[in-house]
C-alpha cells in the first residue's frame, strides 16, 4: 500500500509537470523594451526625435564619413600609405580618383545618410501618431524633421546625385525604391525646405542649438542654388544671394573675434554658428580627427590619453599657397620641429620629430611627412573622442556665398569687400595683407597644380587658367577641413581637370560617387551612375 | 574445516580487543551459512592474458573480491548454488553458477564491436546488433592517454566524420568539434553534447569520469533531438555502477611538460644587423629595416617558457545491489607556454544509485561541480607585439622601468603580461535527479529533473606601469564582470519493451521542457590612487566620479525549448530491425508564425549474416546493411531576434542637456524559424574472421534549407542594412569508413589497428528567395585586417562553402611587384586599383575534403604501446603570418624569409597584400599521440590491485609542406583555412603518469 502511494505520487507529479509545464513559448524581456508593447507619450517627443539628429554625428565623423568624402578626394588633404604604419588602401584610391563601387566611403556615406533619412521617417511616423501633443508643437516638429531630412537628402544629392527618395516609414514587404531624376530630387529638396521655413524657429539660443532652424534651412537652400549650375546646368546665383542676405541681415549671427574660435572645445554658443552638430567626450563621441592625423609621438605635445594613429596630412602644394602671415596657417596646421607639452624636444628614434612640408609619393611616405590638421582644438587628456562641435554652417560660409554670387554676377568689388573683411581676422599682424582686390579674386589660382613626387612638381600645370581661381584659393584657406573642398573644386571646374601630388584627372564622371556595390546588389531597381562598372 | 584453521590463524595476528569482534563475526558466519564454499581460479582475457582488478561478486550479496595481478581470485561463497558475477570495464560481464565447483577459471571476452554491446541512442539504449543508424561508440579503454586538456581529445581521430581540432596551445582553449561538415552558415555548427542526457560541454566534466562516448552521426539517430540535432549529437556516459561493487579507490596522476611545437623564425638581432649592412636593397626596404638600438633580445623567449602541468584524480566506488556510488575528485594545474596564461581546474563528481521497492524504483542522483581559475594576463596582442618588436631593443631601461617606443600600435610584450593581473573564475554545477519506475517488467517510466548553473567572476587590472598609463594616462585601470547562466530541464519519458517469439518491440514517449536564463553585470574604473587594490576595490578609482559613461553594464535574457517526442523500435529474428521517431518541438526564439517544428525519422537494418543462406560462411561474423532518413534543425543563436525591440541610445543635445534617443534595435521578423536539415544515410557494418577485421562504411547526403543569413536589405527603405532571414540551401555529401584490424594475436603479443577515414564535400545550393536576393549569387566574406583590409573567402551558389577568393599571383617583376593572372589568363602587374573582384578568382578551399585517423596499439607482455596518427588532405591554408611578416616593406620586425627572393627572382617591394603566394597546400599527417605503458607487477603489494605507469607524447611530429606553424587550423564555418597571425601556437607535450587501484 505504501509503495503504491509513492508510485501514485510520482506519476501524478509527472502528469502535473506535463500539464502545467505546458507549451507556452512566450519570451520575457528583461533588458530591452518591446516596440509592440510600448505606448509612446507626449513627453517622449525629444527622445523620439533624438535618433534623427544623432545620425548627423555619424554622418559627419563616422568612419569613412562626410569629412573624408569632401577632403580626401581633394587637393588639400591626403592619407598616404605610411611606411611601417599602414593606412593606404581605400584612401589611396580616394586620392587618385581610382575608386569603384566598392569604395568604403561611398558605402559609408550612403549608409549613414540614409540611416538619417530613415530615422527622420520613423520619427515623423511616431510624431504624427503621438497622442496628447499640442498640435502646433506637433506641426513644427514635423516640419523640423522634414527639413532635417531634406538636409540629409541634399548631402546624398550632392554626392550621389541619382538617388531614391523614400518618405514613408511603413513600407510594403519587398518594396524596392527607384531613383528619381536630378531635377525631381532638386525640386523635392527645395519644396521640403520652402514648406518648412514658416514653421521653424527664428531664434539662435540654447533651445535651438544643434537643431534645424529657419536659418539652417536658408543655408541649405543657398547651397542648393549656389551649385545649381553643377546640378541642373542652370545657375541660380540671385536665388542663393537672397537666402544668405536674409541670414546676414537677420543680425542673429556675427563673426567671432578669431578664426579659431569656432573650433574650440567649448564652441557651443559661438556667435558664428548657424547649424552645429554637437559632440561630447562623455555623451556623444565619434569625433576622432587628431588621432587619425597625428604621429603617435605627438601624444606628448597634447597630453593625449592614447596614442594617435599617424595617417592623414596636408598636400605640400596646398601649404605652399598660404601667405606666411596668414594666421589660419598656424591655426589649421601643425608643422616643423615638435616639442612636448613642457617644451622639450619631442624625440622619436633618437631624432626630434619634424613634420615636413614634403611628401614622397602616395604609395609610400615616411611617418613625419606632411603637415597635420589641428583646426579643432585638442584638449589635454583627450582620449579618442573630442567634445568640439562641428560648425556645419557658419556665418562666414553665408558671407562667402554672398561674395561668390556677387563676384559671379559682376560685382567683383562687392565680393572683395566681404573677402577682405573675413581675411581681416587672419592678418591681424599685418592688416594690409587682409585686403584683396576684385581682380585678384577673378584671376587665376596660385596653387601650383601638377604631378608631384619626392618634393618636386614633375609636370607643372599651374592654376592661372582657373576662372575665379583667386576666390577658390580664399575658400581653401578659410574652409579647409570643413566639408567644402570637393563641392568647391567641382563648381570651379578643377576637380576632374587638374593634377596634384600623386593624383591625375581620371574621368569627369568622378564628380559623382558611384552607388555603393552593396546597395546595387540589394536593390535591383537601381541604375549605376554613369562611368562606373559594377 | 579450512574455515576454522583460517579463523585461528587470523586470531593469532590481531590484538585482543579486536578478537572479540571477530569471534562474534566468525560465529555468525558459521551459523548463518553452513553450505558456504571456497572458490578460486584465474581470470584471463581473450588473448589468454591474466586480468588484474576484475570484480568477482556473489550475486545478490555484498560478498566480493578483486583478482590480483596474475588474475587469481579466491572467494568464499555463501552457498554452493550461488552465481558469481565477473565484471571488468571494457570486457563482457560473465555470470557463472558455482554448482559445487571449487575451481572456476574464467575467460572474459572483449566487448569491442560485440553485437550485445550497449549503444546509447538518446532517451535509452539499444544493443549494437539492433542499431539501424550511424552511431559510433568509443569506450574508455580506447580513449587517448596522456595529458588531455578536454574530454573531446579522448576520441580525436577515432570516429570517422567527427573532426576535433584544437588549433591553439592556450591552456583554457576549447576544441572545435564538427561532424559531417558544416550544416549552417551563421548558426551553431557544433554537435549537441549531452552528459548523461543533460546538455553540457566537453569541458564540464573530468575526462577520467567518462565511461563511454556515443556519437549519433546521421539524422535518423539525431532527429529525436529535433532543433538541436542537425550537427549530430554526442552522448557522454559517465562512470556509474548499478550492482554490488567492491569498495575501491583509484588514484591517477600525470605530470606533463610542454613547449611550442614550432616557432616562427623572426629576425634576431644578428640577422637584423647583417641586413642593415647590406647596401644593395632599394631605399624603401632599407628604410623599413628597424634601427639598431644596440641590444639583443629574444622577445618570444622573454614571454614564453617550458610549461608544467600536473593532474591528480582520486576515484571512489562502492556499495551493494540496492545502494551504490561512484565519486571522483580531479585537480589539474596547467601552465601555458606563454607566461600569464594558466588554467587550474577542480572537478568533483558524485553518482549515487538507489534501488527501492523490489527494484521497482531506481533513483539516480548525479552531481558535478567544477571550479576553474584562468589567468588571462596573456592575450594575443602580447604575442603579436613580441613577434614584431625590434630584436635590438631591450626589455627594461637602466632604471628598471619598461622600455617603450612612440610607435603606432607598438607595446612592450613582457610589460603587458607583467603589469596585468587577470583572473577569470568559472564555477559550474550540474545536478541531475532521475527516477525510474518499473511498474511492470519492460515498462520504465522516468522523470529527470536537472539544473545546470554556470557562474563566473572575472577580475582584470592594469597597473600604473602598464602602457595604459605610461602612454594613455589612465592611471591604473581595473574591471570586474560576473555572469550567471541557468538551465532547468524537465524530461519525462515512458517506454515499454517486449520480446515474444522472434519479435522485439520497444516504444517510447516523452516530454521535454528546457528553460535557460542568462544574466550578467560588469563594471570598470580607472584613475586609481594605488596599484595595491588591483581589481578588488573598484570604488577607489576616480573615473566614475568624473561621470564617465559606459563604466557599468548588465544584461538578462531567457529562452525556452519544449519538445514532445516518441519512438518505435521493432526487430524480427535479429535480422530485420526498424526504428522510427518523431519530435514536435517549439522554441521561444522562433517568430510568431513558426513557433513549432516537426522532426521525423525512420531507419531500417538488415542483418544479412543472420540469414540462413549465410550460415555456411563462417568467416563472416556480422554483416548488416542499414539505411536511414531524418529531419533535424538548428535554432537561431540569440533570443528575441524575431521581435522589434527598442533601446535607449544615441544622445542628443537638447536645450542645454544631453538626452537619450529611443531607437529600434532590429528589423522585425515574425517568420524566423529553425534551419532545417534532411539527411539520408546508407551504411554497412561488417565483421570477419572472429571479429579480427571489423568496421563500418557510411554514405550520406544532408541538405540544409532555410539557412539563416544576415541578408543585406536596401536602405532605403529599410531602417537597418541587414535582416536575419531563413533563406538559403546547403548540401553536404560524404563517405565514412571505420576499420578495426587485429593482425597479430598471440599469448605475449598483440597488435590492434584502428583506422578512420572520412570524405566530405559541400555545395551551396541557394542564397535567395523572392524577398531576399543576392546580386550575382555570391557574398565575399572573411578577411584580413588593416593595412591589408581584404576579404578572403567567397560564398557562391553552386560552389563549396569555404572557398578562398583573391588575387592569383604568378610571378614578380624585376622591381619586386606582383604579377597576377586573371581568370582569363591575362597577366597584369599589380597596382592598388586592381583589387576589384574582376581580377580575383578562386584560390582553393580551407576545409579538408579527407580526414584520416589511424591508431595502432601493441601489447607485449606487460607493456603496451599506442601510436595515433591523424591527417587531413585536399585543402588550402591562408598563411597570414607570412602575408603580414614576410614582406620586406613592413617596418616592424618580420620573418627572416622576408628577404628571400620571391619565386626565386626578386625581393618583394610591394606593400603587404593578399595574393595567392600566401595560400598554401595544407595536407598533413601528424603524429598526434604516442603512449608507452607498463603494468607493474604488484604481486607483493597486497593492498594494491593494479598499477600502471606510462609515458606519453603528443603533437610529436607533422609531415606537411605547409610553411606555417601548424597546418591543423581551427576553422570557422564559412571562412576555414584562415591561419590567424596571432594564433597561440600549438604545443608539444610530454607526459609521465601513473594509475593505481586499491
Amino acid at each position: 500500500m505504501k509503495n503504491n502511494n509513492i508510485i501514485f505520487k510520482v506519476v501524478s507529479l509527472s502528469v502535473f509537470f506535463l500539464g502545467v509545464g505546458c507549451t507556452n513559448l512566450d519570451e520575457t524581456l528583461y533588458d530591452k523594451i518591446s516596440a509592440e508593447d510600448t505606448q509612446l507619450k507626449a513627453e517622449d517627443l525629444a527622445n523620439i526625435m533624438a535618433p534623427a539628429y544623432a545620425s548627423f554625428r555619424t554622418v559627419y565623423w563616422g568612419w569613412n564619413g562626410l569629412f573624408d568624402l569632401y577632403e580626401e578626394s581633394s587637393d588639400l588633404i591626403v592619407t598616404p600609405f605610411r611606411i611601417g604604419i599602414g593606412w593606404g588602401d581605400l584612401y589611396i584610391t580616394m586620392h587618385k580618383h581610382t575608386w569603384g563601387p566598392d569604395l568604403g566611403h561611398a558605402e559609408g556615406n550612403w549608409d549613414y545618410l540614409y540611416t538619417g533619412v530613415n530615422e527622420c521617417n520613423r520619427a515623423l511616423y511616431q510624431v504624427e501618431s503621438l497622442e496628447g501633443l499640442d498640435s502646433s508643437v506637433q506641426n513644427s516638429s514635423i516640419q523640423e524633421l522634414k527639413a532635417l531630412r531634406a538636409i540629409y537628402y541634399y548631402l546624398l544629392y550632392d554626392n550621389f546625385r541619382n538617388i531614391p527618395i523614400v518618405t514613408d516609414f511603413v513600407i510594403p514587404v519587398g518594396f524596392l525604391p527607384e531613383q528619381s531624376t536630378s531635377q525631381e530630387t532638386y525640386n523635392f529638396i527645395e519644396n521640403e525646405l520652402l514648406t518648412a521655413l514658416p514653421l521653424l524657429s527664428e531664434d539662435n539660443n540654447t533651445k535651438t542649438y544643434g537643431r534645424v532652424t529657419k536659418w539652417a534651412v536658408k543655408m541649405t537652400l543657398a547651397k542648393l542654388y549656389l551649385n545649381s549650375e553643377v546640378y541642373l546646368g542652370t545657375p541660380k546665383w540671385d536665388k542663393a544671394l537672397i537666402q544668405v542676405n536674409d541670414i546676414i541681415d537677420s543680425n542673429k549671427f556675427e563673426l567671432t573675434a578669431n578664426y579659431s574660435d569656432s573650433f574650440k572645445i567649448k564652441n557651443e554658443g559661438s556667435s558664428e554658428e548657424i547649424l552645429s552638430i554637437p559632440y561630447d567626450e562623455k555623451y556623444a563621441g565619434g569625433s576622432y580627427y587628431p588621432f587619425k592625423t597625428l604621429h603617435p609621438a605627438s601624444q606628448a605635445t597634447f597630453n593625449l590619453a592614447g596614442a594617435p594613429w599617424g595617417g592623414s596630412a596636408a598636400i605640400p602644394q596646398f601649404i605652399d599657397t598660404y601667405d606666411i602671415e596668414d594666421a589660419r596657417l598656424k591655426d589649421t596646421w601643425l608643422g616643423g620641429l615638435q616639442y612636448d607639452s613642457s617644451g622639450n624636444p619631442l624625440m622619436f628614434n633618437n631624432v626630434q620629430l619634424n613634420y615636413t612640408n614634403y611628401m614622397s609619393e602616395v604609395d609610400g611616405t615616411e611617418y613625419n611627412e606632411g603637415f597635420r590638421c589641428i583646426k579643432y582644438e585638442i584638449g589635454s587628456g583627450t582620449a579618442s573622442s573630442l567634445s568640439n562641435d562641428v560648425p556645419f554652417y557658419r556665418l562666414t560660409d553665408a558671407l562667402m556665398i554672398k561674395a561668390e554670387c556677387l563676384l559671379r554676377t559682376g560685382d567683383a568689388t562687392g565680393a572683395a569687400i566681404i573677402v577682405s573683411k573675413i581675411r581681416g581676422r587672419a592678418f591681424k599682424i599685418n592688416p594690409a595683407k587682409a585686403t584683396v582686390t576684385g581682380t585678384k579674386l577673378s584671376g587665376g589660382s596660385i596653387y601650383k597644380y601638377g604631378e608631384y613626387s619626392y618634393g618636386l612638381i614633375t609636370k607643372l600645370e599651374g592654376g592661372d587658367d582657373i576662372t575665379y581661381g583667386g576666390f577658390l584659393d580664399e575658400l581653401a584657406w578659410e574652409f579647409v577641413g570643413e566639408h567644402h573642398r570637393k563641392q568647391d573644386l567641382i563648381r570651379f571646374g578643377v576637380y576632374t581637370t587638374k593634377s596634384w601630388f600623386s593624383h591625375k584627372p581620371n574621368g569627369d564622371y568622378r564628380k559623382i560617387f558611384p552607388i555603393p556595390k552593396v546597395v546595387m546588389e540589394t536593390n535591383s531597381k537601381l541604375n549605376q551612375n554613369t562611368g562606373y562598372v559594377n | 574445516m579450512k574455515l576454522f584453521i583460517y579463523y585461528f590463524e587470523l586470531m593469532k595476528k590481531i590484538s585482543f580487543s579486536k578478537r572479540k569482534f571477530f569471534t562474534i563475526f566468525f560465529i555468525s558466519i558459521v551459523c548463518s551459512s553452513f553450505s558456504q564454499q571456497r572458490i578460486k581460479g584465474v581470470i584471463k582475457d581473450g588473448n589468454n592474458i591474466p586480468i588484474p582488478g576484475v570484480s568477482v561478486l556473489e550475486k545478490g550479496t555484498k560478498n566480493s573480491v578483486v583478482s590480483d595481478f596474475d588474475g587469481n581470485y579466491e572467494i568464499i561463497a555463501k552457498s554452493s548454488q550461488s552465481i558469481l558475477i565477473f565484471t571488468f570495464i571494457g570486457l563482457e560481464t560473465k555470470e557463472v553458477v558455482i554448482n559445487g565447483k571449487s575451481i572456476i577459471n574464467v575467460v572474459l571476452k572483449d566487448m569491442l564491436n560485440d553485437l550485445s554491446e550497449v549503444v546509447v541512442i538518446g532517451y535509452g539504449t539499444q544493443k549494437r546488433g539492433d542499431v539501424t543508424s550511424a552511431i559510433a561508440t568509443i569506450k574508455s579503454k580506447d580513449f587517448a592517454a596522456g595529458s588531455v586538456r578536454n574530454a573531446s581529445e579522448l576520441i580525436r581521430g577515432k570516429v570517422a566524420g567527427l573532426n576535433i581540432s584544437n588549433g591553439s596551445g592556450d591552456p583554457s582553449a576549447t576544441s572545435t568539434v564538427t561532424l559531417r561538415g558544416v550544416a549552417s552558415l551563421q548558426g551553431n555548427t557544433s554537435p549537441l553534447v549531452l552528459i548523461n542526457g543533460v546538455p553540457g560541454g566537453f569541458d564540464s566534466i573530468a575526462p577520467e569520469d567518462i565511461e563511454s562516448i556515443d556519437v549519433l552521426k546521421d539524422a535518423s539517430a539525431a532527429a529525436i533531438y529535433g532543433t538541436r540535432g542537425a550537427n549530430g549529437v554526442i552522448l557522454i556516459t559517465t562512470k556509474t555502477v548499478d550492482r554490488d561493487v567492491p569498495t575501491t579507490i583509484s588514484y591517477s596522476h600525470y605530470t606533463a611538460f610542454s613547449s611550442f611545437g614550432k616557432k616562427a623564425n623572426f629576425l634576431d638581432a644578428g640577422q637584423l644587423r647583417e641586413l642593415r649592412a647590406n647596401n644593395t636593397f632599394p631605399t624603401i626596404i632599407k628604410n623599413s629595416l628597424s634601427s639598431d638600438l644596440g641590444y639583443d633580445t629574444d622577445w618570444l623567449g622573454e614571454i614564453s617558457r617550458t610549461s608544467f602541468t600536473q593532474n591528480h584524480t582520486l576515484g571512489f566506488k562502492g556499495g551493494n545491489a540496492q545502494s551504490n556510488y561512484v565519486a571522483s575528485v580531479s585537480y589539474m594545474d596547467q601552465e601555458g607556454v606563454f607566461k600569464g596564461s594558466d588554467n587550474d581546474e577542480l572537478k568533483i563528481s558524485v553518482d549515487v544509485n538507489h534501488f527501492m521497492f523490489d527494484d521497482k524504483l531506481k533513483v539516480n542522483l548525479n552531481l558535478v561541480n567544477g571550479i576553474q581559475n584562468i589567468n588571462a594576463a596573456f592575450s594575443p596582442r602580447v604575442y603579436r607585439q613580441a613577434l614584431i618588436r625590434n630584436p635590438t631593443d631591450r626589455v627594461r631601461k637602466e632604471d628598471g622601468t619598461w622600455q617603450e617606443q612612440s610607435i603606432f600600435q607598438y607595446e612592450n610584450p613582457l610589460a603587458l603580461i607583467e603589469e596585468t593581473e587577470s583572473l577569470n573564475q568559472n564555477k559550474w554545477m550540474r545536478l541531475s535527479a532521475n527516477s525510474t519506475l518499473t511498474l511492470l517488467p519492460g515498462w520504465d517510466t522516468s522523470l529527470n529533473l536537472s539544473t545546470l548553473r554556470n557562474m563566473g567572476l572575472n577580475g582584470y587590472a592594469e597597473s600604473k606601469q602598464h602602457i595604459s598609463n605610461t602612454r594613455d594616462n589612465r592611471n591604473g585601470y581595473a574591471s570586474r564582470s560576473t555572469y550567471s547562466n541557468k538551465t532547468d530541464l524537465l524530461e519525462f519519458t515512458t517506454k515499454y519493451s517486449e520480446k515474444f517469439e522472434k519479435h522485439r518491440v520497444s516504444v517510447l514517449a516523452g516530454y521535454s521542457y528546457q528553460y535557460i536564463v542568462n544574466e550578467g553585470f560588469n563594471a570598470n574604473n580607472s584613475d586609481f590612487p594605488t596599484d595595491a587594490f588591483s581589481y578588488n576595490n573598484l570604488g577607489a578609482g576616480r573615473k566614475v566620479i568624473e561621470g564617465q559613461k559606459g563604466l557599468v553594464g548588465s544584461y538578462k535574457n531567457d529562452e525556452k525549448l519544449i519538445g514532445f517526442f516518441g519512438r518505435l523500435s521493432y526487430g524480427y529474428d535479429n535480422k530485420y530491425n526498424i526504428l522510427m521517431s518523431l519530435r514536435q518541438e517549439g522554441s521561444s526564439k522562433f517568430g510568431d508564425n513558426n513557433k513549432w517544428g516537426t522532426f521525423p525519422s525512420v531507419s531500417a537494418g538488415w542483418t544479412i549474416s543472420n540469414e540462413s543462406f549465410m550460415k555456411n560462411l563462417s568467416f563472416i561474423n556480422n554483416l548488416k546493411l542499414r539505411t536511414g532518413f531524418g529531419v533535424t534543425g538548428i535554432t537561431p543563436g540569440a533570443s528575441y531576434l524575431s521581435q522589434t525591440l527598442y533601446n535607449y541610445a544615441g544622445d542628443i543635445y537638447n536645450d542645454g542637456k544631453w538626452i537619450q534617443g529611443l531607437v529600434p534595435a532590429s528589423n522585425p521578423n515574425p517568420d524566423l524559424k529553425w534551419e532545417k536539415s534532411t539527411e539520408f544515410n546508407i551504411g554497412l557494418d561488417f565483421s570477419f574472421i572472429n571479429n579480427r577485421i571489423n568496421g563500418s562504411i557510411d554514405v550520406y547526403n544532408k541538405q540544409t534549407k532555410d539557412l539563416l543569413w544576415d541578408y543585406s536589405v536596401p536602405t532605403p527603405p529599410n531602417l537597418y542594412g541587414s535582416t536575419l532571414a531563413n533563406v538559403g540551401k546547403l548540401e553536404n555529401k560524404g563517405i565514412e569508413v571505420l576499420l578495426n584490424v587485429n593482425p597479430v594475436k598471440t599469448t605475449n603479443f598483440s597488435w590492434d589497428s584502428n583506422m578512420t577515414f572520412s570524405y566530405n564535400k559541400n555545395k551551396l545550393l541557394s542564397l535567395s528567395n523572392d524577398l531576399y536576393e543576392i546580386e550575382g549569387d555570391y557574398i565575399n566574406t572573411g578577411g584580413v585586417g588593416d593595412p591589408i583590409s581584404m576579404s578572403t573567402h567567397r560564398l557562391e551558389v553552386g560552389q563549396s562553402v569555404g572557398n578562398i577568393w583573391g588575387l592569383k599571383s604568378v610571378d614578380i617583376t624585376e622591381g619586386g611587384t606582383w604579377i597576377i593572372e586573371t581568370k582569363d589568363g591575362t597577366r597584369k602587374t599589380l597596382t592598388t586599383d586592381m583589387y576589384g573582384d574582376e581580377n580575383k578568382q578562386y584560390l582553393g578551399n580551407g576545409r579538408p575534403v579527407y580526414n584520416v585517423g589511424w591508431t595502432n596499439t601493441f601489447k607485449y607482455k606487460k607493456f603496451d604501446l599506442s601510436v595515433a596518427l591523424i591527417g587531413a588532405f585536399d585543402f588550402q591554408i591562408i598563411n597570414q603570418q607570412r602575408m603580414f611578416y614576410e614582406v620586406p616593406k613592413a617596418v616592424y620586425n618580420k620573418l627572416d624569409s622576408a628577404y628571400d627572393l620571391v619565386y626565386g627572382k626578386s625581393l618583394l617591394t610591394y606593400d603587404q597584400t593578399f595574393v595567392s603566394y600566401y595560400v598554401e597546400k595544407g595536407d598533413y599527417v601528424k603524429l598526434d599521440n604516442v603512449t608507452l605503458a607498463y603494468n607493474i607487477d604488484i604481486k607483493k603489494l597486497k593492498f594494491i590491485n593494479s598499477a600502471r605507469i606510462y609515458a606519453s607524447g603528443s603533437n610529436l611530429a607533422t609531415i606537411t609542406g605547409y610553411k606555417g606553424l601548424d597546418p591543423e587550423v581551427t576553422s570557422g564555418a564559412i571562412t576555414p583555412g584562415n591561419d590567424d597571425r596571432d594564433k597561440y601556437p600549438t604545443i608539444r607535450t610530454f607526459t609521465l603518469g601513473i594509475n593505481l587501484t586499491f
